[in-house]
């Protein structure tokens, strides 16, 4: 089993989709517990990729090939988990905010996030405070993440929080932020709860606040 | 501890270095003083000090920490207290028009009066002064002030959004007024003899100088308030005085400027003709394209790392930069700009060094930096002491794949291929000192087109020469920027293909 699931993780690594897809199956069929394919095959090559994205030793196009190879096994595990009732990490809404439309680091961060197996609602770019609020009520968010590229568009994110207060859901959810212009000092005065300058080291944060 | 470059600096009030020091130009803070580039270093010898923000402790490593090293930017000082600016920008190598042309035939009611041509670039501005038979007389350029506000278009707009609006147009009107003096001493004309000027720049330049505001450039859809192809009087614009006029060209888009459309009439891209390319690359890329009698055009955002900005031992082209990097007899050989000790690589001294690394095995196709096949974290460039580390390798990839993406979904939605590209006219400081080459390799332009494209030196500043003498240039820019189509590429599909497709080497 355990050389079975390395080789889960190895290929995702390098993005083989269908051989993920098709050992993935293989392990189904020894009997192997769904659960422990996602965790020891597909969450573990995801974590390898992670880390070399966070020490630039791979970059965006080798994650997303990877994360595709992983979805790929996730999309056969899928009604096996959902009938065991295996929880997601999390659920989390993710969005670039108002006026900008820079969607790549969001796409990473989405992608990290589903390698820690979070559940994300990715509401797509340009999108307005209300639909962050209402996503979150919707699908009961745990965390809510707002990403921008620009240093006009990233005091939306102080919007966001105050919808979320208006809203009276602030406390019911945490709200992370991250952009290239982004800072800790910026982040801390639009009342972020977490800021983290990378898509990998965001995707273990939010676990940790999860968990907390 | 060596004092001899340290400076008093009042910090009463606790302002950063940065602030104590904004109305010198002894900073470079191309991030505009937000604690992300790590550029505005400073080593502080005396007085008390705030300590270390947690963007110091990002940016900065703990030796250097330690030897008090600390960010102009972030660091705050209690009263009188001294430091040393470690890096003081040099004079920039400044590219004016090169090209000392009578323009023919030249308009008739230039015929007599002398006049003036104006680039107002992000980062630097040009001023030529030209004479009654359409000759050169003087030219000056310098730095472009402003930039104590950030080096990018958009930290500017949002300073000016921020209240600094008056403070940006001032600076922008008199670094241009100053500059025309100059010109005009060298051309020994009073400034008050100028009858006509034509200022190009792009659209957040133009708008900033006009004191027209910026809000419309802050955020999607980046509509500006204003286009121009309009006249002014110089009085108005703060420029010259007397009866004379200013003419500000049309803008083909929000992030599609005068300055490009101004290039494009020069090199006669909206004439008939062959399929042509023309590409200003810089911190945004703007780029046309004229195929079957048709201009598309199109802005992407490539970063500040062809200036310098994001790569570790990055700067721009000033004394000191490594700007030519190749292979001599299998050896990695460079050239610093000014002949002397190497401080730090330029945009195309970091293009050359890909290019040679990849062409020896040192850098592989996903962009990973090798040695005897085996990842390492930085590599020399050649003996010159001056390193690039991985990370600046990736800023490296994401820079020169925005700008290709941009080329490639212009050719895609014009329906042609590079191959069917006659000329790639390369506009602009950067475009112009780059190896074509080298481009090629790794992949910023299309390969096929490294030996079809021609340099064209500062294509804006040529245009607003041809605009201002050319008899019909000024309606024949007017029509180029009315007529471009501008593709939006932010929410674009294919432009996200070809964006990911050219990431890698």
């Amino acid at each position: 089993m355990e050389e079975l699931m390395r080789e889960i993780s190895e290929l995702l690594q390098k993005g083989r989709a269908p051989l993920v897809k098709e050992k993935v199956q293989l392990a189904l069929d020894q009997g192997i517990s769904p659960k422990d394919i996602l965790e020891n095959g597909l969450l573990a090559g995801m974590d390898v990729v992670g880390e070399k994205f966070k020490n630039n030793q791979a970059f965006v196009p080798e994650v997303l090939i990877a994360a595709r190879a992983m979805n790929n096994g996730i999309s056969v595990l899928q009604p096996y988990l959902t009938e065991m009732g295996v929880e997601p990490a999390g659920c989390v809404v993710i969005g670039t905010v108002k006026g900008d439309l820079h969607d790549i680091g969001k796409n990473l961060v989405k992608l990290m996030l589903e390698g820690k197996g979070f559940s994300v609602v990715d509401l797509g770019v340009n999108v307005s405070p209300d639909r962050f609020v209402e996503a979150a009520k919707e699908h009961k968010a745990d965390i809510v993440c707002c990403s921008a590229l620009l240093t006009t568009t990233m005091v939306e994110m102080k919007s966001v929080d105050q919808a979320l207060r208006d809203a009276g859901i602030r406390d019911q959810v945490k709200f992370m932020v991250g952009g290239a212009p982004v800072t800790q000092t910026f982040a801390d005065s639009v009342g972020a709860d977490c800021y983290t300058p990378d898509a990998a080291t965001c995707a273990e944060a939010a676990l940790k606040l999860c968990r907390a | 501890m060596e004092k001899e470059n340290g400076m008093k600096i009042d910090c009463g009030g606790g302002k950063t270095v940065g602030e104590a020091l904004r109305e010198q130009k002894a900073l470079f803070t191309p991030c505009g003083g937000r604690g992300i580039c790590g550029k505005c270093r400073v080593r502080i010898l005396g007085g008390g000090w705030s300590p270390p923000t947690e963007e110091e402790k990002r940016l900065l490593s703990e030796e250097e920490l330690a030897q008090g090293v600390r960010l102009a930017c972030q660091a705050r000082g209690r009263g009188i207290c001294e430091a040393e600016v470690l890096w003081i920008p040099g004079e920039m190598h400044i590219l004016g028009a090169g090209e000392e042309r009578v323009f023919d035939p030249l308009r008739k009611d230039m015929r007599g009066k002398y006049g003036f041509a104006a680039d107002l670039g992000t980062t630097t501005a040009v001023v030529q002064v030209w004479g009654p038979e359409g000759a050169l007389l003087g030219e000056a350029a310098g730095p472009n002030p402003q930039q104590r506000f950030g080096g990018d278009v958009i930290s500017r707009v949002q300073s000016a959004l921020q209240g600094h609006a008056e403070e940006l147009r001032r600076l922008a009107a008199g670094c241009l007024k100053g500059l025309l003096e100059k010109a005009c001493r060298k051309a020994g004309v009073s400034p008050a003899s100028l009858a006509e000027g034509v200022v190009v720049g792009n659209t957040a330049m133009l708008t900033l100088l006009a004191g027209v505001s910026p809000r419309g450039l802050s955020a999607f859809p980046f509509e500006p308030e204003e286009y121009f192809g309009r006249w002014y009087s110089g009085e108005e614009l703060g420029l010259c005085g007397g009866d004379s006029r200013v003419y500000l060209p049309r803008c083909a888009a929000g992030y599609v400027g005068a300055d490009a459309v101004a290039a494009v009439v020069a090199a006669g891209l909206d004439r008939p003709g062959p399929v042509r390319l023309l590409a200003d690359i810089g911190t945004n890329g703007e780029m046309f394209l004229a195929a079957e009698g048709r201009l598309l055009c199109c802005s992407t955002a490539a970063g500040p790392a062809f200036e310098g900005g994001g790569i570790s031992c990055g700067m721009p082209g000033t004394d000191g930069a490594i700007s030519r990097v190749f292979l001599r007899e299998g050896k990695v050989v460079w050239e610093s700009l000014g002949g002397g000790a190497p401080a730090g690589v330029c945009g195309s001294g970091l293009l050359d060094a890909a290019a040679a690394w990849k062409h020896l095995g040192f850098l592989d196709g996903t962009g990973l930096l090798l040695e005897g096949g085996e990842p390492v974290s930085r590599r020399e460039i050649g003996d010159s002491g001056v390193c690039l580390i991985q990370k600046d390798i990736r800023n490296l990839q994401l820079a020169k794949s925005a700008i290709r993406a941009g080329m490639d979904t212009l050719l895609l939605r014009a329906g042609t291929k590079a191959e069917q590209v006659e000329t790639l006219y390369l506009a602009g400081g950067f475009g112009t000192r780059l190896d074509p080459a080298s481009a090629g390799a790794i992949g910023l332009i299309p390969p096929a087109l490294a030996e079809r494209s021609v340099a064209m030196g500062n294509g804006a500043l040529r245009g607003a020469a041809a605009i201002l003498l050319g008899r019909g240039m000024r309606e024949r820019a007017r029509e180029a920027a009315e007529n471009a189509v501008h593709l939006e590429l932010a929410a674009d599909p294919d432009f996200m293909d070809c964006y990911m497709e050219n990431m890698m080497f």
